[in-house]
């Protein structure tokens, strides 16, 4: 089985797990359909979808061959950005309520800056300035101006 | 509702909306110059600015964004070869080599007018379409909104490229995420599985933009090496005969008018956008051209197709978001959000109850045309500055901006998390060749389609109601056509790829 297979698999299970889950919505007296008639009927939909989806993989499966995997060098090199980006961006959001808007911004924006660039000791004042700039202009303006209040930092005294 | 539209272009001059709009207007031209950054996602990033601004003037401010995006995308296409927004892609085919053959000038502004000429031209099919078309709406009961829903939902799948049954299950997995929460007739919790956070559900606009952004910055960041390459600055002469270039458009009524008429349609059509429309207005002007062996050397004709299809698609993006509250494509559907943060409720009786704000919108769209080419005059060599930023620079600042638009929509980080979990799935939607816009209409239209279908339901028990009712009925029966006919179409594409070995 190929990836959409697989995946239409994951959405069958998915699917009929939720299904089993209507019987625990509480059905209301004053609403002769109730509230799980909907998520019934999609659940019912994704169910065949997926198992058109399953279908339709196996079927190209049995036509085409498997192309070539790509090497492993090649997709690191391609996916490390991406990578990067993700867990810079994860550890920013679990950051952001701890060490507060401003100081988790300067960290993140000068950090992923200068990892996505090519790193040198040179660049590194340069991407400071671009998070201490970018941090500080948008807390002022925010806060300041639109009066949103950005998260303030629980482990900040 | 053309003298409606008139008084309200005085609405929308008053300093105020009318700086707000200007701003809107110049992050758009900035934003669709930039690759790698589209207008969608300077819309959203915009965003969080219009939170505290009136609802016209924070709708007027995403109009111009919108507009001066479509204009933005021409600059780097033109100049560069590099589209600055996927509506400018069939900009390059023609805007590039005629750079290259000592003519920038020419180029961007033959894109300019087009743009502005075929943004003119669509406006009074927007002011007619959207009116007319919400009063025939105001008829609608719940059987024919249902089936307008699954009308929508049926085309956008089938009309997604890849597999129509990825794009029905993307669809689905969209209407499937609107029912976490509690339920919209009765606030009875669904799905929360005790999760506070869950209890109202995902928030939309979190999700379309970690939808939207995230995955498209993600994808760039794939391809940033070959992007990378725009790093100098390259002096160009833009001086032009602007009056050669008008006369040279106006020599070409048909491939104007043809092509702004495709990008109406595009428009029109829920979540296909720019991308479709200037790739098949291009398609269409050298299919009808006396020369389509010139197309692709230079020629204004091309760049007269794609400008113009390009910003005649918002009028009718414009029109089913005005209309029906259906989005025409991904931009309409930030602005969705919005007008409902700002309490305004999308759909038929939009027009006719949020009178200052609907005309106001049709006012803003004309005034931001005009805008625009007046900016674009006096900052053209600052937009070529612009290009010229590394993504790397970008990415931060720009999920930093989708960070604080999430959270300024109730100060909570849940929407933080939303966020992210619909970015990173969003990518590998991406990256599994899932489509993004059908799971986002269906997010958009979820509580829509379970309200009107527990409402017929409850007016009358009989199902068949959907099919005997006339409207319904044939809504119904054209999106089973759609769906029958994209199923034909991949069928028979199939048998040809596999014919062809």
């Amino acid at each position: 089985m190929g990836r959409d297979g697989w995946i239409g698999l994951g959405l069958l299970i998915l699917s009929g797990w939720l299904y089993s889950k209507l019987g625990e919505i509480p059905a209301n007296p004053f609403v002769p359909i109730g509230p799980a008639f909907y998520p019934r009927f999609l659940l019912l939909l994704t169910l065949l979808l997926s198992l058109a989806l399953v279908a339709q993989d196996l079927r190209a499966q049995v036509r085409e061959k498997k192309e070539s995997k790509e090497a492993s060098r090649d997709w690191y090199k391609r996916y490390q950005p991406t990578l990067l980006t993700f867990a810079a961006f994860g550890l920013y959001v679990l950051l952001l309520p701890r060490l507060g808007y401003l100081l988790s911004t300067i960290i993140f924006v000068a950090s992923l800056q200068w990892l996505l660039g090519k790193p040198s000791w040179r660049r590194l004042p340069g991407s400071l300035c671009m998070g201490i700039g970018t941090s500080v202009i948008t807390w002022v303006v925010f806060e300041k101006y639109l009066y949103v209040l950005l998260p303030r930092g629980s482990w900040l005294p | 509702m053309f003298e409606l539209t008139l008084q309200s272009i005085t609405s929308v001059l008053d300093p105020k909306i009318f700086l707000a709009m200007t701003s809107g207007v110049m992050a758009g031209l900035i934003g669709g110059a930039i690759p790698g950054i589209t207008i969608t996602m300077t819309v959203i990033l915009v965003l969080p600015f219009t939170f505290g601004m009136d609802p016209l003037q924070g709708i007027a401010t995403m109009i111009g964004v919108y507009v001066g995006g479509e204009s933005g995308g021409l600059v780097s296409a033109s100049l560069i070869g590099i589209p600055g927004t996927p509506s400018a892609i069939a900009t390059t085919f023609d805007g590039y080599p005629m750079s290259k053959k000592g003519e920038p000038g020419r180029a961007v502004w033959t894109g300019i007018w087009a743009s502005l000429l075929g943004g003119l031209l669509a406006g009074v099919p927007l002011i007619v379409g959207a009116t007319q078309l919400a009063r025939l709406a105001l008829n609608f009961g719940p059987w024919e909104y249902f089936s307008l829903f699954v009308l929508t939902l049926s085309v956008v799948g089938a009309l997604t490229e890849g597999s129509i049954i990825k794009g029905l299950v993307s669809g689905a997995v969209g209407l499937l995420i609107t029912t976490i929460g509690t339920d919209p007739i009765m606030s009875i919790p669904r799905f929360t599985f005790g999760l506070g956070f869950l209890q109202t559900g995902f928030a939309f606009l979190p999700v379309l933009i970690g939808l939207f952004a995230f995955s498209q910055l993600m994808q760039d960041l794939e391809t940033r090496s070959a992007k990378a390459s725009v790093q100098k600055t390259v002096n160009f002469d833009l001086s032009v005969s602007h009056l050669k270039v008008l006369k040279d458009i106006l020599s070409q009524p048909f491939n104007l008018i043809w092509s702004t008429l495709v990008g109406l349609w595009i428009g029109v059509l829920p979540a296909v956008g720019g991308s479709a429309a200037n790739i098949l207005a291009y398609d269409q002007a050298k299919k009808f051209s006396k020369h389509p062996e010139k197309f692709g050397t230079g020629i204004s004709d091309g760049i007269i197709a794609s400008e113009s299809s390009n910003n005649a698609n918002i009028g009718g993006s414009l029109i089913t978001m005005m209309a029906f509250g259906i989005p025409g494509d991904a931009v309409t559907a930030v602005m969705l959000g919005a007008l409902i943060i700002h309490g305004i409720q999308p759909g038929p009786l939009f027009v006719t109850t949020n009178i200052k704000v609907a005309y106001g919108m049709l006012a803003a769209y004309f005034i931001a045309h005009f805008v625009t080419v007046v900016i674009e005059a006096g900052c053209l060599r600052l937009f070529i500055k612009v290009i010229t930023v590394p993504l790397h620079t970008l990415v931060p600042i720009v999920l930093v901006f989708c960070v604080v638009g999430s959270y300024a929509l109730n100060n909570i980080m849940e929407n933080v998390h939303t966020f992210f979990i619909f970015g990173v799935l969003g990518y590998l939607m991406v990256k599994m060749e899932f489509p993004l816009s059908p799971m986002v209409l269906g997010v958009i239209l979820g509580d829509q389609i379970e309200i009107n279908l527990i409402r017929s339901i409850m007016t009358d028990p009989n199902p068949w109601l959907f099919l005997s009712r006339p409207i319904s009925g044939t809504l119904l029966v054209l999106a089973v056509l759609s769906f029958v006919l994209a199923l034909y179409q991949e069928r028979r594409y199939v048998k040809e790829k596999v014919a062809a070995g």
